[in-house]
């Protein structure tokens, strides 16, 4: 309360100074006397004392304490106190597995390499895709052009669908498969594709193709294949285009069988082609090359041929009955005669058709 | 087929024993070259500007053109003409006193194209035989003229010859592929065996002296 009152004491005082200087200075109105009563009626201002003084510098008070309501606990001048920060033990993190590298869980595997699935016409199931990869109608697309390339050729294209990351347990390879499903069949193709993964695509012939056809042969054709796969973004586009590469890659090894007299023995033995990335040309640069090369070849093909022409051609003019003339007895064709004197001017101003009579000797 | 006369450059009718501009005939260019024959090589350097080099190619190259068309042979000759009053008659006359050693006889002179060069006048003409009067003319000469005239100014005289021989390869090979088609019109228009335009200019200039005398008379 006592603080208060010195506050209330302070305006009083500054406020009367104030009204003094003024009558003082000026000549005082009507209504400057009647604020000048007003003022006497109020109580006298409060003066600082020392004590008061000291006790503001200690804190113990605090000016207007009054006007703003009491504060409790109050503690002058206090720092907040430095927290040392405990960081945590540094924990070995667990190597992340690969989550795209997934297991084939057995079942499905069962669904795969039991045996070969039929229809229910009990025609072969030339597309497997048990995980249902690929959209129903997809499947069936691909399935047909299968089948048609079967009508179409001896040697018939069995495919299994694998997902991009997916891995095979170890025992399972693609000549076990062969031998267990597709040794007793005819002229089979058997190929192991990975969706979005042309590369990882494997092709395995029967023994009756490989010992006719070489093995870089049948790489080139499954090179050729994924070449062709990665021309498309799309999966399924993707399986299309190695689908009938190959196709076609099967159609010409099959020329091959049907012509050979005696098969030649394979260099690997049973071997499984697999394709590989670094294998696989850079498909712009070598087409590019490969039509430079081809225009190449035929620009000199038609260059050696011209000149070929022009060097055998020989041009024979018809006799031509001409009397003599001035007397000469061989010739009177005068041509054109130049001059080569000056570099400046062309020839047509060089040119010398003027009588010999009108030259300076 | 429009002939000109080498000395006054105007044109001489077919069969005109001498020119009928200025008179002149093959004896006038004999007064100034000489009557007899010449006996001289297709490439011929009297000049001395050929490598042995380039006359080897020079020679390929002639051969060429002789092997292309078996009628015909191209002559080439560098010389240094400075007491010589004219290219074109220096090439007239040696065409027709020209004997070709290295030519064969089932190709005569009839037959032939001559490059004439004069090195240091510089100056250079095309003269040709008989036998290819229908197929060429004087804008020919001076188109492969023309091509070479680059060479000639820096004195490449190898491929200067070897652009005028390639020149007149190429019009020559049109020709004969356009008289195989059709011969007759490279075939001369047929004239009544008269008197050559000289003759008739003499007779009139002759007459012309008669009736002055009797008028004098």
């Amino acid at each position: 309360m006592r603080a208060g009152a010195v506050m209330g004491a302070m305006c009083a005082l500054l406020a009367g100074g104030a009204l003094a200087e003024t009558a003082a200075a000026a000549e005082k109105t009507e209504g400057e006397k009647v604020e000048e009563k007003l003022v006497r009626q109020l109580p006298a201002l409060p003066v600082w004392s020392m004590t008061d003084s000291e006790r503001v510098k200690k804190g113990e008070i605090v000016a207007g304490q009054d006007f703003f309501g009491k504060q409790e606990n109050i503690q002058p001048r206090t720092l907040p106190e430095i927290v040392e920060s405990v960081l945590p033990e540094p924990v070995e993190e667990e190597p992340e597995r690969e989550e795209n590298v997934r297991e084939i869980p057995p079942e499905i595997l069962s669904a795969y390499f039991e045996a070969i699935p039929i229809d229910a016409e009990g025609a072969p199931i030339f597309l497997r895709d048990p995980q249902e990869l690929l959209a129903q109608q997809e499947r069936q697309d691909r399935e047909s052009f299968l089948k048609y390339h079967s009508g179409e050729s001896k040697v018939d294209m069995f495919v299994y669908l694998f997902d991009e990351r997916q891995e095979l347990p170890e025992e399972i390879t693609i000549e076990a498969v062969y031998d267990d499903l597709y040794a007793r069949r005819g002229p089979t193709a058997l190929i192991f594709y990975h969706l979005g993964k042309p590369d990882r695509a494997q092709f395995f012939l029967g023994n009756a193709i490989r010992a006719v056809v070489s093995e870089d042969e049948q790489n080139r054709a499954l090179r050729a294949a994924v070449q062709e796969a990665f021309e498309k973004s799309d999966m399924a586009y993707q399986l299309d285009n190695f689908l009938v590469e190959l196709s076609i890659r099967l159609y010409w090894i099959e020329r091959e069988l049907t012509g050979a007299g005696k098969p030649k023995p394979s260099r690997g033995g049973r071997d499984v082609l697999e394709a590989r990335v670094a294998d696989r040309p850079h498909g712009l640069i070598g087409r590019a090359l490969l039509v430079v090369a081809m225009m190449t070849g035929v620009g000199l093909l038609g260059w050696l041929g011209y000149y070929c022409t022009e060097r055998r051609v020989r041009y024979l003019f018809p006799e031509v009955d001409t009397g003599a003339l001035m007397g000469a007895p061989h010739a009177a064709g005068v041509g054109a005669v130049i001059s080569f004197s000056s570099a400046q001017l062309p020839p047509s101003q060089q040119r010398d058709h003027v009588p010999d009579y009108l030259h300076k000797m | 087929m429009v002939m000109k006369c080498p000395r006054c450059v105007q044109r001489v009718h077919r069969s005109a024993r001498q020119c009928p501009h200025c008179g002149f005939e093959i004896g006038d260019a004999d007064r100034i070259f000489g009557a007899e024959d010449v006996r001289l090589r297709c490439l011929t350097d009297a000049a001395g500007v050929l490598k042995k080099k380039e006359r080897v190619a020079a020679r390929r190259m002639l051969r060429n053109f002789q092997r292309k068309f078996p009628q015909l042979f191209f002559g080439i000759y560098f010389g240094s003409f400075k007491e010589i009053p004219s290219l074109r008659q220096f090439g007239f006359w040696l065409l027709n006193r020209g004997a070709f050693e290295d030519i064969k006889v089932s190709r005569p002179n009839e037959a032939g194209i001559l490059l004439s060069v004069d090195v240091s006048g510089k100056a250079a003409g095309i003269t040709f035989g008989y036998a290819l009067q229908p197929f060429l003319d004087d804008e020919v000469t001076f188109k492969a003229l023309s091509a070479a005239h680059p060479h000639f100014l820096q004195g490449q005289w190898l491929r200067a010859s070897e652009v005028v021989i390639k020149r007149m390869s190429k019009t020559l090979s049109k020709q004969a592929r356009r008289a195989k088609r059709n011969p007759e019109a490279f075939q001369p228009a047929l004239q009544p065996e008269t008197e050559g335009t000289g003759e008739i200019l003499e007779r009139i200039r002759a007459n012309h002296r008669a009736s002055q005398s009797k008028t004098q008379v």
